[in-house]
């Protein structure tokens, strides 16, 4: 328990940290922001009072101070207020609802997928060191994850999306499907979203896989395992009963590792395709300079990598016992 | 010749290299070369440096003046095909490699030397400065990088190549800051520490005259890790939109490729060739690291497959022959 709540002190300074940085960041640029946005929106700003005291507010200006606008602008994330885009005029939050679950969505089946695929193969490669798997699945897999994500995404668009056309190239659903919970829509949905998924599957099993290679390659060597041997029980039952079992928590740590490549390849794999998420809605607002909308993703982007770490760490602490005691 | 040789590996020989050798190879490269996984990399890395170094010299057509037919297919005149805008792409490719890896090449060197700093200063100072240096480490580690600088990006008007190399050295120093800190610790409870802080020698002598110098073969280890993410770094901003679109990188090049809709209209050349180049380079540091790996940890040094008739030979002598 101390340990979750060790953890938990941590994710919470570290999300302080990240609105802090966000704060701070506009105003340490060379110019001000705010006067680019201006120039850049021109009448749809200037005759926007409530706007142009909105954007001061996230943004710094010259006749408020730092110490002034810091608790404003903490009490306005804190409760949820993060301002109007200015690109699109509409609430920052309610852009994030519309786009959040499609990125989780992703994010989500991607790592499922990976962590299974990888910790098996990885299984495999180190119960027999130099066997098939080892010689062509590690230095394989391997290979695959050095390709940047936009590459495998031009890649995976051009030849199976559109020379093969074995999957949907563009966008998370069809034009002419109502999104709703239906069926049809909900199967148009898995049909687009699993190019993408096999984009962030192929550039992050590898990861898994060479953590539990590397792991079991020192848990089959233990004496467990040769008493496991002697006891005659079935190869099988021993690679997974025994050796694989306690080699699969050390590469979990690597979760935060995994997570945080995982959402810069997101980004990317979001952009190659259209597709709705997280990920394309930053880059936009980026290009855009639409600055409201870009740092509350930022924080979004913040808090979803501390929640999913928080949720590892808990998880973490359920499967090791070791952890709960100490 | 000879006089040169008297003079110059005075250092070398006084560091025990007791055969003369006309080109001194480091003990470290050459263990490398050994391994057939790492000598592959650094003869790939090799060969893309010697590329993007040459590169005015191996072809005749700028990167930058349209010369030939737009969206032609890899032909002879043009051997990996042009633009949509009549650039040819194998010039573009060679000349990228330039602003890439000098980008990435400058933005590791920043990561590292704040690695380097935080890292041993935490690890020599314990107490106090330990536990903040610890806590900043670990909030950098957790704040996804690609999204921070994104936003660092989108309030700078301009993201030019040095700019560029400054914000992913700024933002990928925390997971090498937190490995050599661990390394740190392990040394610095030897007795050469004791002796240098005893005599009195100042906190930055000890870290890096002292500590450093005994951790070189994890600092190049970190090296070729954070050189992979700059190198990724700066071709996904670039192909983001984020670099400036002017000046000829494996980036930009990609950027122009997926820009125009180029890929749907079926110009595959245009964007597979800087892809491929970037990933070649990725590819060669990744098997130059698996082989820094096996050198360091003789456990997965070892191939051949398992063997697990151990056992058998001991329980079943006869059928183990």
């Amino acid at each position: 328990m101390r340990f979750i709540l060790r953890r938990f002190v941590f994710y919470v300074i570290a999300f302080w940290a990240a609105i802090t940085l966000n704060f701070l960041l506009p105003r340490l640029m060379p110019g001000s922001p705010l006067d680019g946005l201006i120039l850049r929106y021109g009448s749809a700003i200037q005759n926007n009072p409530e706007l142009i005291a909105q954007l001061k507010a996230s943004l710094g200006s010259a006749d408020e101070p730092i110490w002034h606008a810091y608790p404003v602008y903490l009490h306005n994330v804190l409760t949820g207020n993060l301002g109007m885009s200015t690109a699109q005029q509409v609430p920052v939050t309610e852009i994030i609802r519309n786009t959040l679950p499609w990125s989780i969505f992703l994010v989500g089946c991607g790592f499922i997928l990976s962590f299974v695929l990888g910790t098996f193969l990885g299984m495999l490669a180190a119960w027999r060191r130099g066997g098939i798997t080892d010689r062509v699945g590690t230095p394989g897999l391997m290979a695959l994850q050095s390709f940047p994500a936009f590459f495998l995404s031009l890649v995976a668009v051009y030849f199976l999306g559109l020379k093969l056309g074995w999957f949907p190239i563009q966008h998370a659903y069809s034009n002419d499907t109502n999104p709703g919970y239906t069926w049809g829509f909900v199967a148009d949905a898995f049909r687009h979203a699993q190019l993408p998924i096999l984009v962030i599957l192929a550039i992050s099993v590898g990861g898994w896989l060479l953590g539990m290679r590397n792991v079991m390659i020192t848990t089959v060597q233990e004496d467990y395992v040769t008493v496991a041997h002697a006891k005659g029980l079935k190869d099988r039952k021993v690679m997974t009963g025994y050796a694989a079992r306690n080699a699969i928590l050390p590469p979990l740590t690597g979760f935060a590792a995994f997570f945080a490549s995982a959402v810069g390849g997101l980004i990317l794999v979001e952009v190659v395709f259209s597709y709705p998420g997280v990920g394309l809605t930053i880059q936009q607002a980026a290009l855009g300079h639409d600055y409201p909308l870009v740092q509350a993703l930022l924080l979004v982007f913040a808090f979803c990598v501390l929640l999913a770490n928080f949720i590892m760490d808990c998880v973490y602490v359920l499967l090791d016992p070791r952890v709960r005691s100490s | 010749m000879g006089e040169v040789s008297q003079t110059a590996p005075a250092g070398v020989t006084s560091m025990s290299a007791p055969r003369r050798r006309r080109l001194v190879v480091p003990e470290s490269v050459r263990l490398l070369m050994q391994n057939r996984m790492s000598a592959f990399g650094i003869v790939l890395l090799g060969a893309i440096v010697t590329v993007t170094v040459l590169a005015p010299w191996l072809t005749s057509q700028s990167p930058s003046v349209p010369n030939s037919l737009p969206g032609q297919p890899p032909s002879w005149t043009d051997p990996l095909g042009t633009t949509d805008q009549g650039f040819s792409v194998f010039s573009q490719v060679i000349h990228g490699g330039r602003i890439s890896l000098v980008v990435a090449v400058t933005a590791t060197l920043i990561a590292m030397v704040i690695a380097i700093t935080l890292g041993l200063l935490a690890a020599y100072s314990g107490g106090i400065v330990d536990d903040a240096i610890n806590l900043v480490t670990n909030i950098f580690l957790v704040i996804p990088t690609l999204p921070l600088v994104i936003v660092i990006s989108s309030f700078l008007s301009q993201t030019g190549p040095w700019i560029m190399a400054l914000i992913i050295g700024f933002t990928s120093w925390a997971i090498e800051a937190r490995i050599l800190r661990g390394q740190a610790l392990s040394l610095q409870g030897r007795d050469f520490i004791q002796a240098a802080k005893v005599t009195g020698e100042s906190t930055f002598r000890i870290i890096f005259f002292e500590l450093m110098p005994n951790m070189l073969s994890r600092i190049a280890a970190g090296f070729a890790f954070v050189f992979i993410q700059a190198v990724f770094y700066e071709a996904a901003l670039e192909f983001l939109g984020f670099g400036d679109a002017n000046k000829i990188s494996w980036g930009t090049t990609l950027f122009w490729a997926t820009n125009n809709s180029t890929l749907l209209q079926g110009e595959w050349w245009h964007f597979l060739f800087p892809g491929l180049a970037i990933s070649l380079t990725i590819l060669a540091i990744v098997f130059i690291n698996y082989g820094i790996d096996e050198l360091g940890d003789p456990r997965l040094r070892q191939t051949g497959p398992r063997k697990p008739n151990v056992l058998k030979r001991v329980f079943w002598p006869r059928s183990a022959t």
